[in-house]
């Protein structure tokens, strides 16, 4: 593959590279390298400033949408107020992924398969885009870029007391997911969000509201998921298998949680 | 000066690896080399009408089955052609050779290829082969070859035996996974001979392939190994050298062909999926009395080496225990996939899966101890083999049971399980040398030298460390220090063909021409060249001797998930005299891990004759954070026909991996018998309640 790549240093120059030439935007690349895109321009975001912070304003996380895992992964704040996204970057690749992979690019690949995102959507986190000006979309309804938008950060709240991930692979490392899932409640409300159940990571609105009752019923909760998903059968696991698992994880997370 | 044997200099190679100074093939490039790139067929299974080829500008090239002067690679049957020319039988299948100055030039032009096809239905399994009205690979049908053995009278055993177990078990395609994909290097030397390079287990092999297919004699070519990444049978036969001796031939410019990992997961040769049933009988007091298996092998579209791994698996399914009556059938069967051919273990692991699963659950039923049942079964010198024929050389499975049983690891398991966790024990049986019928010598030269000796011989170190151990042998030998100790392995120049690195049989065969070489060169000659035979098997027995290693796998199964975490897995081994302890535990650490990867993830499936798997994204190998705790120690009970009393044991680790996870997967859930591998976590978590 050869590509033309262009190093824009501000957002504008990158949104107008994008208009012009119809390129494809570049974090890490190991989503977009790995799978030889046939992008014949590639737009790197590496030099524009003001992508790579992680700021803590007491109600919420932002964290710049070139910031990769091994960051998140070390990152104590969200260690203590963000376990779910902590443990979903810990479980991410191996080593040297996380030390290149970023948080931006794998909300930007709407992979059903990215891990970090399961936990983004359980805890209700929303994306700041730019496409000349400013605008925030929660990352759960994101489906797409619009327009040459580009993410530039993830703010997440910290109002849940209890977040959780789970990530099922085929292996220890280096792993795809077959199912992950994710688990956030202040106390009252939960959320929860399972990946590799559906074309894109679903947020499981009719379980997450049977679990924010007040007695839990874990039967009806486990129907609920599984009639929610809609897995299918890949290389990775089969539909069978996802069902099972969900229920299982379901239960897991609910009793980690308390509920 | 301290013992030479039995202890671990440092690898000769070593140095050379870790500094990055090593060459492999794909290093080699000299000025003008053509980059070679395969046509393959993008279906499973056709008849080829017609090759349409784009306009192919100066400098590139394009060859096809016309262009060869022999269109075979010489193998047991022969029966692959190096480019399809009219029967297309798995996809991927090559059946022109393009040359261009790059790679993704020669790779653009094999796209624009197009291939009038005729197609036909597929053959995509074991299963759908046997069939009465599958699509025929050959003229003769499916059926590739036919095993067959019958000692004493297995059915009225059978009918004898207080205990009768049967089970159908399965394994799985599985790839080598070496680090160093397939390649070669070709050019014209001085002489004007074809000089190949490659990544071989074999440089002689490719020397005869090229010889066929170039119609050149065998004078005209010379071929060696470059320093090579792995083989583990793989690259035991033709994989990219007769590519590029094609091209060099028809074009006097040096070529190269290495295969992308796509091309080795694909299209590299592969471990025969099997499908074995076995009933194997026992009296109340647990003496295995009578054995009976057949054995199905997918070999893929051609034999290559499978007819040998037919024999080998079957040969070694009652294992490393004395049986009385023993009836072993088995066919190998064609089908659209890509060959199957050699891998580390040659059908043993497939059958041990078999039998020692049956002989645990044996042990279990008869409330007989797991290592006991294996002690009063153990295979003794001077006892009659499965297929007959008398076992006359050493067998420490007795003293390496009783070792074993003063193992931490056993003492934990019997005195101390760890809560949650589940153990299992198997045992393994390798034989080592080609087996009888086939030639089996090597040649080794000896020269003395200003600062010590050259040692020399075709065989080639594939990464294993032969030439480390052989240094090692030929320094005592000789009486000096190994560094005094050249050693030059892997060419046809100057060397009689020593046949493949295989067979577990380097350090065995190689080692005894040393010591017969050096003692012409202590008698006082400064040039030596001896030969070694490998001892024949006596009666119908294939092999002469084998290596024995009892295997503990402890696991932790996570119920919620059907995930097995193995934890710790600790063997006892007995190879004879272990002649370098690292090197030893070398090949013990990484057979484990190999097998591990057949039990836990590793597999490749067909869907219409498509491999499913085409990366090391999805082709599931262990990664560092999936390989557990080994552990691993040996008897030193010395062979007496070894040198220095060592056995061949380089394959031997990967044979009974499965087995004993299996059994400790079983002892983790309660009730759960694993006949399969991969393990289903769907069978685990139907057993736990949990689906
Ligand atoms: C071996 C391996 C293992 C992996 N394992 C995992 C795993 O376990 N879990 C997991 O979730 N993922 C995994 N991945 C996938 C990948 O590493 C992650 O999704 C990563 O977060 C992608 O980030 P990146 O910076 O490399 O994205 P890139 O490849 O650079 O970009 C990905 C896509 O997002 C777009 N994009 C990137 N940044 C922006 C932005 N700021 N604005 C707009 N669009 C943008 C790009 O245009 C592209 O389409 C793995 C990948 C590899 C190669």
């Amino acid at each position: 593959m050869r590509y033309r790549l262009h190093i824009p240093t501000t957002l504008d120059q990158a949104l107008e590279l994008k208009r012009s030439t119809g390129g494809t935007y570049l974090a890490a690349g190991t989503v977009i390298l790995v799978n030889h895109s046939h992008a014949e321009d590639l737009i790197s975001l590496e030099k524009i400033p003001g992508l790579k912070s992680i700021e803590d304003s007491g109600e919420a996380i932002t964290i710049g949408a070139l910031v990769t895992f091994d960051e998140i992964e070390k990152c104590r704040c969200i260690m203590d107020k963000l376990p779910s996204l902590h443990q979903a970057a810990c479980l991410t690749a191996g080593p040297q992924i996380r030390h290149r992979a970023t948080i931006g690019g794998n909300i930007g690949c709407f992979s059903p398969a990215s891990d970090a995102v399961t936990a983004l959507v359980a805890l209700d986190a929303q994306v700041e885009l730019y496409d000349g000006s400013y605008h925030r979309m929660p990352v759960e309804g994101l489906r797409e870029l619009k327009d040459g938008s580009i993410i530039t950060s993830v703010i997440v709240p910290t109002r849940f007391c209890f977040s959780a991930f789970e990530k099922v692979g085929k292996r220890n490392a280096m792993s795809v997911s077959v199912l992950n899932m994710a688990l956030a409640g202040d106390g009252k409300l939960f959320r929860l969000a399972a990946g590799c159940t559906a074309p894109h990571v679903l947020f499981c609105s009719r379980t997450s509201a049977l679990l924010s009752t007040d007695a839990v019923d874990m039967e009806k909760a486990k129907d609920a998921l599984v009639s929610e998903i809609r897995p299918i059968d890949d290389r990775w696991g089969t539909v069978e298998y996802r069902k099972a698992v969900s229920r299982n994880l379901l239960e897991k997370l609910v009793s980690e949680a308390g509920l | 000066m301290h013992e030479i044997i039995g202890s671990s200099p440092m690898r000769l190679d070593g140095p050379d690896k870790v500094t990055g100074r090593a060459v492999y093939t794909a290093d080699i490039h000299m000025e003008g080399t053509l980059e070679v790139a395969l046509v393959r067929s993008p279906v499973a299974h056709a008849m080829l009408k017609g090759i349409q080829a784009p306009a192919i500008p100066d400098g590139c090239y394009l060859f096809t089955a016309k262009d060869l002067c022999g269109n075979f690679i010489p193998s047991i049957f022969s029966e692959q052609p190096v480019l399809a020319s009219d029967h297309i039988r798995y996809q991927g299948e090559a059946v022109a050779i393009i040359a261009a100055p790059t790679r993704e030039k020669a790779d653009e032009l094999a796209s624009e290829v197009k291939l009038e096809l005729e197609i036909l239905r597929t053959v995509d399994s074991i299963e759908e082969a046997v069939k009465d009205d599958a699509p025929r690979l050959f003229e003769n049908g499916n059926v590739c070859s036919v095993f067959h053995s019958d000692k004493g009278d297995v059915e009225g055993a059978l009918k004898q035996s207080a205990l009768v177990l049967e089970g159908s078990f399965e394994t799985p395609v599985q790839i080598h996974g070496f680090m160093e994909p397939e390649a070669a290097f070709c050019c014209l030397d001085e002489k004007g001979r074809l000089a190949i390079v490659s990544a071989t287990q074999n440089a002689y092999s490719d020397l005869y392939t090229a010889a066929v297919a170039t119609g050149r004699q065998n004078e005209e070519i010379t071929s060696r190994a470059a320093t090579v990444g792995g083989g583990f049978g793989g690259k035991d036969g033709n994989t990219a050298q007769v590519y590029a001796a094609v091209v060099t031939h028809l074009t006097g410019k040096p070529a190269r062909y290495v295969y992308t990992r796509e091309e080795n997961i694909r299209w590299g040769m592969k471990r025969h999926r099997s499908l074995t049933h076995a009933r194997v009988g026992f009296s109340e007091d647990g003496h295995i009395l009578a054995a009976d298996c057949s054995m199905l092998l997918d070999t893929g579209a051609y034999a290559l080496l499978g007819p040998s791994v037919l024999g080998l698996g079957l040969e070694h399914f009652t294992g490393a225990y004395f049986v009385p009556n023993v009836r072993l059938d088995g066919s190998l069967l064609y089908t659209n996939h890509a060959p199957a051919s050699a891998m580390r273990g040659f059908g043993a692991p497939q059958a041990a899966l078999a039998f020692e699963s049956i002989l645990n659950r044996a042990a279990k039923k008869l409330g007989i101890n797991p290592l006991e049942i294996r002690r009063i079964n153990a295979i003794h010198k001077g006892q009659e083999g499965p297929m007959g024929g008398v076992n006359e050389h050493e067998t420490g499975l007795e003293e390496a049971l009783e070792k074993f049983s003063r193992s931490d690891f056993y003492r934990e398991m019997s005195e101390n399980p760890e809560k949650g966790c589940g153990y299992g024990i198997a045992v393994g049986m390798m034989s080592s040398g080609l087996g009888k019928h086939i030639p089996d010598t090597c040649y080794v030269t000896i020269d003395r030298t200003d600062s010590g000796f050259t040692v020399s011989t075709s065989l080639v170190d594939i990464g294993q460390g032969s030439q480390t151990v052989l240094a090692q042998i030929a320094a005592k030998a000789l009486g000096v220090a190994v560094d005094k100790i050249d050693m030059r392995m892997g060419r046809t120049d100057g060397n009689p063909d020593s046949g493949s690195t295989a067979a577990s049989r380097s350090t065995f065969i190689c080692g005894n021409a040393i010591i017969k070489a050096a003692s012409e060169i202590l008698g006082g000659a400064v040039h030596a060249q001896a030969a070694y035979a490998f001892p024949e098997a006596s009666g119908e027995a294939r092999h002469t001797y084998f290596a024995f290693m009892v295997q503990g796998a402890k696991v932790k199964v996570d119920p919620v998930t059907g995930k097995v975490d193995v934890l710790w897995m600790h063997s006892t081994t007995d190879t004879g005299r272990v002649i370098n302890p690292t090197l030893f535990n070398g090949q013990v650490f990484g057979g484990v891990a190999m097998s591990l990867g057949m039990t836990l993830s590793e597999q490749v499936r067909y869907k219409d004759g498509i491999s499913m798997e085409n990366s090391l994204a999805n082709y599931i190998l262990p990664t560092a954070m999936d390989v557990p705790l080994l552990t691993s120690d040996f008897i030193d009970k010395p062979e007496p026909s070894g040198p220095y009393g060592a056995k061949g044991m380089a394959e031997l680790p990967t044979v009974a991996v499965a087995p004993a996870v299996t059994a400790a997967v079983s002892d983790a859930v309660k009730g759960l018998e694993i006949n399969r591998v991969p393990i289903d976590r769907m069978e685990i978590l139907r057993a736990g309640g949990k689906a």
